[in-house]
């Protein structure tokens, strides 16, 4: 989702998924292409395990926020499940051998060797 | 406290991020008991999903799971004093007249757009 309907005619072009825009000329005409985590696309997969690297391998846990750019890559209601990916080894795991092409994701990526993270729950500011 | 990160980051941990007297009292409370976390995903997206408790502004929002107010919403803005530069306001003046359909004059949004306002101001003219 972007203001920037010439943006979204590039997308279109990359996954030639339904492409909606109320104005593609106008300031701030937004659009919507639909971008979908293919299981079975071991790019896709790397992807979604890159994005739970960054924050895992963070040294200050504080200094990490939780956003997905709401409403642009994904809305707010969905935290819970990426608290839970972040959260749970058990759950990265389970997803990460459910891949079709689960060892090349392992291989190209850090996260199934990352361990389970505990984090203080008695921070002071 | 999941907020102090963010709060510090943007400047306003004199209002927010921290349970103390004098600050903003914006409260989320989950049912989720620290020494019995649990570490299946499921349980803890279903955990994180629901607030038992919400206040907004000292307001209780949400009383045990159920929404019983929508609270007050602010607008935040930040109001940085810069010393004029003309080079930056030809450049803004030149993308707009080349690449965007609106101006520069109709490119603000009115002030109606803008209820409830929270003004950090900073003085950056001494940068």
């Amino acid at each position: 989702m972007t203001a920037d309907g010439p943006f979204e005619h590039h997308l279109h072009g990359l996954n030639h998924l339904k492409w909606f825009n109320v104005d593609v000329e106008l300031e701030t005409a937004a659009g919507i292409v639909p971008f979908i985590y293919d299981p079975a696309n071991a790019v896709f997969c790397s992807q979604w395990a890159v994005g739970l690297e960054i924050p895992l391998y963070a040294k200050d846990p504080m200094r990490c926020f939780i956003t997905t750019d709401h409403p642009n890559a994904g809305p707010f209601t969905r935290y819970p499940r990426v608290y839970s990916w972040l959260m749970s080894k058990k759950t990265r795991d389970a997803l990460l051998n459910g891949f079709k092409k689960a060892d090349k994701v392992i291989g190209a990526t850090n996260l199934a060797n990352m361990d389970a993270r505990s984090r203080s729950t008695n921070w002071q500011p | 406290m999941t907020r102090a990160g963010p709060a510090k980051a943007l400047g306003l941990m004199k209002d927010y991020g921290g349970l103390a007297p004098g600050m903003n009292a914006d409260i989320a409370i989950y049912n989720i008991n620290p020494d019995k976390f649990p570490s299946d995903g499921a349980a803890i997206e279903k955990a994180f999903a629901q607030v038992a408790w919400l206040f907004k502004d000292g307001k209780i929002c949400v009383e045990d799971g159920k929404v019983v107010d929508m609270g007050h919403k602010k607008t935040f803005w930040v109001d940085a004093k810069v010393n004029e530069n003309k080079q930056v306001m030809h450049d803004i003046r030149e993308k707009f007249l080349r690449y965007y359909s609106v101006n520069e004059n109709n490119y603000p949004v009115p002030e109606s757009y803008a209820p409830h306002q929270h003004i950090i101001s900073v003085d950056a003219t001494q940068a």
